[in-house]
């Protein structure tokens, strides 16, 4: 490689001489817009990320990101004024497989005042407050009639609010320097990457589109690949299980020791219980989504991940769902605002959810909830405008 | 696996991070302000990766920094050794613990470091709940610049520092993830006053960057696929364990050599004169220049702190000195079998080599060194799965190519 370089220096002058670096420069320059005008516009316009197809089938649309550091966040389409959009917004509770709750919701209505009725899922595995915040601007952004937000237990624990911060979005960036209460958090998040990234992405088409790209790069570069491997991913694995890989489920293990970490139901217990002493980083980010939603000044509707009720008859696990609760409740109490709505309450609690759950929060059918949320959203709806009627 | 950081993660801060940097001190003359600077950034850059690991950095080189002016003052005394082999011994301390228990040091150096980042702070607490689970990163090049600062203080090379000066050396931000292992004296000029950024400096720093983006990005890139021969190679027939570490042996070089590349760029621009870290060593024809071409500053290290000690004055001792070397220098990436073995076996490539070539002198056909090259290339490459495999592994990876079953 450096032999070559020397080859070029000696014969071209790369390098050598201020006109030679301004040339190299420039070219590149221009080769960079040329790809971006070429490549860009061929990408999706919005995210097409891969999920498993919802059963039932729905015409839920889900919009993205791709992952965390999806440079260009949620890509919804632009909105249809013929419809009636709604931004549902959540994790692996809302969907994880073939099991979706905006599906199931979406079957039950075809038009809400008249207008048809559409739902963009925004949709994150193990979200953070922070994605959530981005998911309710660019809902908003995009003129979405009405928000839907599952509230994650996670949040109610600081440490897991901000879980995997280390990955702040790109997308993310401009929100918290857009608050003076989340300025300085800005200024002590925001690495000097995530800057670069943010201004290149502003002048380059090929930067926004970043993990698209990569993906087709790492198509491309994958027909290089000899080695046969198992399709699926290997797990990150120190061979050790005091030592797991995974932030999370290290600070687990180290709490309760390495048996805890292998029962899924005692993960999530955990997860909801926590490890950290402070819930004030939660309900900052909390207060700074509220009042984004306040602002929007259109219907939203957020409400507690539901429980299985077979966990709830467990007295320990029932008073971390009360804990989780009485923080929701403590969040619904200071709003005003009668177009937001927050259900703190598991609505499991409410109607006959027994043997619809695979583990604590996650579901293997979401139609008798989604039979619930119809009934409360409807309800929502009309109160706000009686025109908004659901059929 | 240990868990392991994408270095361009940092550089990809470092970078634009440069852009304040290298005007700033450009501008700043005061010696103490410039430290400040330098070592602030440093630690800034750490804590971006997480807290903690900031906290750990700044605690080694804190301890360093006291140790320095006690070498330094007592090396012409009678005293002198027993104090530098102690001061040594608590700089390599933590990098023993970690390469003989990597486990266990792993577990105790997040969860201590944690909590003393969670002590003042419930926001430092949380945010640093939520770092990656970390190797100590840099540890290995920090405790051999450490080493090395130190034995220069013992010989007298290097005065008595203030603690400023030693920590800016020490979190100097290009070396902090990837090495080089520079010496004192490669970082001292930017420390002390503006070194000023002309032409051939601005270029010479660019251009090395672009150098080692286009190693990582584009040639690492189109061979990282074959990382994974170690973990399935048992899967694959024997022409594509051939083929993966072929291809593997040019990703472990441009790969490295990229990153050395992008650091000694940004020292560079920042005013330092930072030593080249490779020197085209799969185009050498013995293995004693693969050596003194393969991250030379280790090489180097090694070379002037044990080899010429042992050798000096001692022909005799030089076969043992070798060996001795080659070891320190396997057991920097691990203690393992493995890695003694590949360290034995480049030891006794290079003596044997050495024999040999003291009988014969060496031909000079173009086509011969150029067999001798690629025979440099084989040599080198074979040893791979030593250091990526524990030693049955190893075994088992050598038999499947083989093709002979285990």
């Amino acid at each position: 490689m450096s032999r070559v370089l020397r080859i070029l220096t000696d014969r071209y002058g790369v390098f050598r001489t201020w006109p030679s670096f301004v040339r190299v420069a420039a070219w590149a320059f221009v080769w960079t817009l040329v790809i971006s005008a070429v490549l860009a516009p061929s990408l999706p316009r919005y995210t097409d990320r891969a999920h498993s197809p919802d059963n039932p089938p729905s015409d839920v649309r889900y919009v993205g990101p791709i992952s965390r550091s999806d440079f260009a966040g949620f890509l919804p389409p632009e909105h249809d004024d013929d419809s009636f959009t709604v931004a549902w917004i959540g994790g692996s509770e809302v969907k994880l497989d073939a099991v979706s709750v905006p599906g199931a919701v979406e079957n039950r209505i075809d038009t809400v005042g008249g207008r048809l009725l559409l739902i963009d899922s925004y949709n994150v595995i193990a979200p953070r407050l922070i994605d959530m915040l981005r998911a309710v601007d660019t809902a908003i952004d995009h003129d979405a009639d009405a928000i839907v937000m599952a509230l994650n237990p996670a949040w109610v624990r600081s440490e897991w609010s901000m879980r995997d911060w280390t990955n702040l979005d790109v997308a993310n960036l401009g929100l918290l320097f857009e608050r003076p209460a989340t300025a300085s958090w800005g200024a002590l998040l925001t690495s000097p990457a995530d800057v670069a990234w943010r201004v290149s992405r502003a002048l380059i088409p090929l930067v926004e589109v970043q993990s698209r790209l990569n993906e087709r790069a790492d198509d491309e570069s994958a027909r290089l690949d000899l080695v046969d491997a198992p399709d699926e991913p290997v797990a990150a694995d120190t061979g050790d299980p005091r030592l797991p890989t995974e932030p999370s489920t290290f600070w687990i293990t180290q709490a309760y020791g390495p048996e805890w970490i292998e029962d899924d139901d005692v993960r999530v217990r955990t997860l909801i219980e926590g490890i950290g002493p402070s819930r004030d980083e939660a309900r900052f980010f909390v207060d700074a989504l509220v009042d984004r939603l306040d602002e929007a000044d259109i219907p939203v509707f957020m409400y507690t991940t539901i429980f299985d009720p077979d966990s709830l008859a467990d007295p320990a696990f029932d008073a971390a769902a009360r804990d989780v609760e009485a923080f929701w409740a403590e969040v619904a109490a200071g709003i005003d605002d009668p177009l937001i709505e927050i259900e703190p309450r598991s609505m499991s609690r409410d109607f006959d959810s027994a043997g619809l759950f695979i583990d604590h929060v996650h579901m293997h059918d979401a139609q008798p909830f989604g039979e619930v949320l119809v009934g409360r959203l409807c309800a929502q709806w009309t109160r706000i405008d009686p025109n908004w009627s659901c059929s | 696996m240990i868990p392991v950081f994408d270095s361009f993660d940092y550089f990809a801060s470092l970078f634009p991070l440069l852009l304040v940097l290298v005007p700033l001190l450009l501008v700043v003359r005061a010696t103490g302000a410039r430290v400040a600077v330098i070592t602030l950034a440093g630690l800034y850059l750490l804590a971006l990766i997480a807290p903690r690991l900031a906290l750990f950095h700044l605690v080694f080189w804190l301890v360093v920094a006291a140790l320095q002016p006690i070498v330094a003052a007592t090396g012409e005394r009678r005293s002198g050794l027993a104090v530098l082999t102690g001061a040594l011994g608590i700089a390599l301390l933590p990098v023993v613990l970690w390469k003989v228990w990597p486990i266990e040091f792993v577990i105790e150096f997040n969860v201590l470091t944690h909590d003393l980042v969670a002590w003042p702070s419930t926001f430092l607490e949380a945010l640093d709940y939520t770092a990656p689970i970390l190797a100590p990163i840099g540890l290995s090049f920090g405790a051999f610049r450490a080493a090395d600062l130190l034995v220069r203080s013992h010989l007298g090379l290097i005065d008595r520092l203030r603690p400023g000066r030693v920590l800016a050396t020490g979190l100097f931000p290009p070396l902090l993830v990837v090495g080089p292992i520079a010496s004192y004296d490669e970082t001292e000029k930017t420390l002390t006053g503006p070194v000023p950024l002309g032409r051939d400096r601005m270029l010479s720093g660019t251009s090395q960057i672009l150098n080692g983006l286009f190693k990582v990005f584009v040639i690492a890139y189109l061979l990282d696929w074959s990382v994974e021969i170690f973990a399935f190679y048992a899967d694959n027939a024997p022409w594509r364990l051939w083929v993966g570490l072929i291809a593997f042996t040019w990703f472990f070089y441009v790969n490295f050599a990229g990153y050395s590349d992008m650091a000694i760029g940004a020292g560079t621009l920042l005013g330092a004169d930072l030593r080249p870290n490779f020197d085209r060593p799969y185009q050498q024809t013995t293995p004693a220049a693969f050596w003194n071409s393969w991250h030379i500053s280790l090489t180097r290290f090694l070379r002037i702190n044990v080899y010429t000690p042992l050798v000096a004055g001692h022909p005799r001792r030089q076969y043992a000195g070798t060996t001795i070397t080659m070891l320190l220098i396997a057991l920097w990436h691990g203690v393992s079998w493995a890695t003694l073995v590949f360290g034995l076996y480049h030891a006794a490539f290079l003596v044997g080599h050495r024999v040999v070539s003291q009988r014969r002198p060496a031909s000079t056909s173009p086509v011969l060194r150029v067999a001798k090259s690629v025979g440099i290339f084989a040599w080198f490459g074979a040893s791979l799965p030593l250091l990526h495999l524990p030693l049955d592994g190893a075994v088992d990876f050598y038999r499947a190519m083989l093709g002979v079953a285990a």
